[in-house]
């Protein structure tokens, strides 16, 4: 007479379930989970790179102005976030960040939206100086596509249409020649 | 008398019926995750029916592509109120990436009321039971609403 399985099966009697207490016991998701994303609106320069990068466009940026300059919202809608996380490595001054946080149950749609509005001083228009060297840093580092370089030529241009003064091209300025002009 | 029993029992048992609309399956894994020993949905009386006519909760997964949109109608036509609808992922609620398709219908809203959205792509199984637990409360007090 052989029984194989009676070790395994007297220690099933004694030991514990594997099904998880869930609702009892809260389970924290694994570290680098995606689940819903915080925006810190204050860090935030609109520089417009998550609008660009988000396969579902689901974030969409909406202007108000006011006096003396213009309210900036960014609006996250995760009833349409594919929770990629481009937004986040995209989002140069981490204002972006999708918390392991994966509570996402709502009965309407609005619950499940975040976002955050930011006060944009008005300033003055991007200029460049003489210390110009032509290098085309600014032009690579612009999110909207706003500069143009021409090298040979030695041109400087820039769209002010599509300038969303986020200041990325004079943080990365080598000769420190751009600038906002004062208003 | 009876009126009572079936009250009491039907809460504890909410039956539910899945739809895949054309998910990609991610949802539709962690939908059954749900319902294996480790997450164990049953402990709260949840179990899959095989037919929509046994019914009380409709889970809807996928962007509801122009083909299943017919069937997916007529499937909820036919799952007997009160009834609940929950859907999981991005997809049904907006059309995640596939929004702007030709082939896609997406939100389940303007087809149907939606009472419980579990967001996330896919959400996690623990996300789920949130979901359908909070579907079941809802499921009681409309079945309490049409008794009186």
């Amino acid at each position: 007479m052989n029984f194989p399985f009676i070790r395994e099966a007297i220690s099933n009697v004694f030991s514990k379930p594997s099904t998880r207490n869930f609702p009892a016991e809260n389970v924290e998701a694994k570290p680098n989970y995606r689940g819903r994303i915080t925006y810190d609106a204050e860090k935030c320069v609109n520089c417009g790179n998550c609008v660009k990068v988000c396969a579902p466009s689901a974030i969409t940026r909406k202007y108000e102005d006011v006096e003396g300059g213009q309210r900036i919202t960014y609006t996250f809608d995760l009833t349409s976030c594919t929770f990629c996380g481009t937004c986040q490595d995209f989002c140069d001054e981490g204002a972006i960040v999708l918390s392991p946080d994966y509570h996402m149950v709502a009965e309407r749609a609005s619950d499940l939206v975040v976002s955050g509005t930011r006060f944009a001083a008005k300033k003055g228009k991007l200029v460049n100086s003489d210390a110009c060297v032509f290098c085309t840093l600014c032009a690579k580092v612009c999110p909207q596509e706003a500069i143009t370089v021409d090298r040979k030529e030695k041109l400087w241009s820039v769209d002010y249409d599509k300038c969303v003064q986020c200041g990325k091209c004079i943080a990365k300025c080598p000769k420190k020649s751009l600038s906002f002009e004062e208003a | 008398m009876f009126k009572k029993m079936i009250a009491k029992s039907t809460a504890k048992s909410p039956w539910i019926y899945h739809i895949n609309t054309g998910s990609c399956n991610g949802c539709d894994i962690e939908l059954v995750a749900v319902l294996t020993p480790r997450y164990d949905a049953e402990r709260f009386g949840f179990k899959l029916a095989g037919t929509p006519r046994h019914a009380d909760i409709v889970v809807v997964s996928g962007p509801i592509t122009s083909q299943s949109k017919e069937r997916l109608l007529r499937t909820l036509e036919q799952v007997p109120e009160p009834k609940c609808v929950v859907t999981i992922g991005s997809c049904p609620q907006s059309g995640n990436v596939f929004k702007g398709s030709y082939s896609v219908e997406a939100p389940l809203e303007q087809y149907v009321h939606v009472d419980v959205a579990i967001a996330g792509c896919t959400p996690k199984p623990e996300a789920v039971i949130e979901g359908l637990y909070k579907a079941a409360e809802i499921l009681g007090k409309k079945r309490e609403a049409m008794n009186q």
